[in-house]
């Protein structure tokens, strides 16, 4: 018999101690964080209401500015590893459930808790490989240059009203900038690796963020312009209240606006169906076919980290950021990052359902369908600010006066105007459609 | 003190990378110091306290025109990558333009008028809106006009040659 036991890793003194105090910690906490998560949540919101009040209170008057600025960074970046962490499990958890298995499950104890940090170990050991025709200088730059905006942009990210790093009056351009300046490195990292895999990876990642840039910036603009603000805290501050203070639901084009923004920022993320860059089964890995150890994990964690930006963008801009949905005054972090989380489940639900898109199909999805929504949204957006607008008075009786009017009429017209175009091109077509139709189903043919 | 230093960090690194940009001879390379010196401008810019205009700066050039520009220059890979060597006479034309061009920018700083006031828009975005649509309604069609002419010569370069689609629908 070919059947090999696995061999058991033996662990001496401390180490065994520290193993056998994490599968512990696993088994017991594990299930019982799960069980109370409600009430965990909402004692965790009071706490940190308690905790903001005090800092301001009695701690940030007395310390001096380098001190709080070293500590925030340091919360920054470790808030952004536990992000990444957390995300590569829950993604591989949540993949397999959607593909009815079971996931990692052993590291740890409790459904594999440790699996990311076991990786993380593995990936730091790693033989740091370069390939010998590669840039080098590039090559080693290129992960630095993708990970280093994505932490940035979380220095005007709220995360509460006060829970800002800097209060930037134009926070929404410098994490869509900082979003920018990060695929350049996907980009560099595909070019250095003088690699063809990797250099389609980079191509395609150029094209993508070249067309999907315009429609996230303007399907965000429908928002701004309701608002009157590029400033996040302003934007979120607007939609204080229950749910229904949303900006989504503040009128129907922001709600068309959102969907646009969101497909547009699964392309800037590079998550299926738009993961072309690292299409697995065309390009080996894509733009990081040359990475391994370290360097890999840093555009892991970039892409799990960009994950999150947009996700927050889309709760502060539409979903009410850090306010609680039932309008009382328990808005602060908590809320916002379950809100984010939310939106990073939804992104990974839609990559474990969709199939990936051919690079022609991503281009015309976005030349011709999306933008032009978007921009029918923009111009359909501004016509409703001055439907509603207290300022512009005579717009509204005038437009009020002819939808009551002529409504009816000017649907029939609309109707009419439609089937006449449908009629014409279907006329001025009829060749080539009966040619195709004979082509393929007629006998004979 | 922290600012001087800063400045100078930022002024520092953008002339070093505007002089990269003319003694790299690769490309892309060339492409990323110029992405270096813009962000460092950028940083100028943020020292300055005008945080609209280096986020402007970011998001248009680095973010894409040099997209645009990295994406061009990809397709020459990188062993085949043109490696730029200027000729003699072109260095010496060059060179001629290059000092004129000195000269008028010198003699322009030396007689402008320097005015310390403060220019009355503030760095309020709202601010830039309304003077854009207001004061500076005319260069700001003017700039719009020019990008849609860009536009429009692009997608006429982009065209394909010969329409295919005609003869692509006919049955056999």
């Amino acid at each position: 018999m070919l059947v090999y036991a696995r061999k058991k890793i033996e662990y001496h003194g401390r180490s065994k101690q520290i193993v056998e105090l994490g599968i512990a910690l696993g088994r017991f906490a594990g299930p019982l964080l799960l069980r109370m998560a409600p009430v965990i949540f909402f004692s965790a919101i009071l706490g940190m209401i308690l905790f903001s009040w005090i800092v301001a209170r009695f701690v940030n008057p007395h310390v001096p500015w380098f001190v709080r600025d070293v500590i925030a960074i340091t919360g920054i970046i470790l808030f952004v590893s536990l992000v990444a962490i957390t995300g590569i499990w829950g993604e591989r958890k949540i993949s397999g459930r959607m593909q009815s298995r079971l996931g990692p499950m052993r590291t740890g104890g409790w459904h594999g808790w440790a699996q990311s940090l076991a990786d993380g170990l593995k990936f730091i050991q790693k033989e740091d490989l370069i390939p010998k025709s590669a840039d080098g200088m590039m090559f080693r730059l290129a992960p630095y240059i993708t990970l280093v905006p994505a932490i940035v942009a979380f220095a005007a990210i709220p995360f509460g009203v006060d829970w800002v790093y800097r209060n930037l009056d134009v926070s929404l351009l410098f994490v869509l900038a900082m979003l920018g300046i990060e695929v350049l490195g996907v980009v560099l990292a595909g070019w250095a690796s003088n690699n063809k895999w990797g250099l389609y990876g980079a191509m395609r990642e150029a094209c993508q963020l070249v067309s999907y840039e315009i429609p996230m910036c303007m399907s965000l603009l429908v928002p701004v312009m309701t608002v009157g603000s590029i400033d996040l805290i302003d934007l979120g501050q607007a939609q204080t209240g229950g749910w229904f203070h949303w900006l989504i639901f503040r009128n129907p084009f922001i709600f068309l606006s959102f969907f646009s923004y969101y497909i547009a920022s699964l392309a800037s993320c590079k998550r299926a169906p738009f993961d072309l860059p690292e299409g697995e089964s065309e390009l080996v890995a894509g733009f990081h076919t040359e990475y391994s150890g370290f360097r890999f994990t840093i555009f892991f964690f970039a892409e799990y980290t960009v994950m999150f930006i947009v996700s927050a963008l889309a709760t502060i801009i539409f979903f009410g950021g850090w306010n609680s949905p039932f309008g009382d005054r328990t808005g602060g972090p908590l809320w916002f990052i379950a809100k984010c989380g939310a939106l990073i489940f939804v992104q990974m639900w839609i990559r474990w359902t969709l199939p990936r898109i051919r690079i022609d199909q991503v281009m015309h999805a976005c030349v011709k369908y999306l933008l032009p929504f978007t921009m029918a949204v923009f111009i359909g957006s501004s016509l409703w600010q001055l439907f509603v607008s207290q300022t512009f008075v005579t717009f509204a009786l005038i437009s009020r006066y002819i939808l009551g009017t002529f409504a009816l009429g000017m649907l029939g017209i609309l109707m009419l105007a439609f089937y006449v175009v449908w009629a014409v091109f279907g006329y001025m077509n009829s060749p080539l459609l009966l040619g195709r139709l004979a082509r393929k189903h007629l006998p004979g043919a | 003190m922290i600012k001087l230093l800063f400045f100078y960090m930022f002024a520092l690194s953008s002339v070093i990378a505007g002089i990269a940009i003319i003694f790299s001879t690769n490309i892309v390379r060339m492409a990323y110091w110029l992405i270096g010196m813009l962000l460092s401008l950028a940083g100028l810019y943020f020292l300055q306290g005008s945080y609209f205009l280096g986020v402007i700066q970011i998001i248009i050039y680095a973010g894409g025109v040099a997209v645009l520009m990295v994406f061009g220059v990809m397709l020459t890979s990188q062993q085949i990558a043109a490696q730029l060597r200027p000729k003699r006479w072109e260095v010496l034309w060059l060179l001629v333009t290059a000092i004129m061009l000195l000269a008028g920018i010198v003699s322009a700083i030396l007689d402008a008028r320097w005015s310390q006031e403060r220019v009355q828009a503030s760095n309020n975005v709202s601010d830039f809106g309304i003077h854009l649509l207001g004061k500076f309604l005319g260069p700001f069609e003017l700039a719009s006009i020019l990008l849609i002419i860009a536009l429009l010569g692009a997608a006429y370069l982009a065209r394909p040659k010969v329409p295919t689609l005609k003869s692509e629908n006919n049955p056999k």
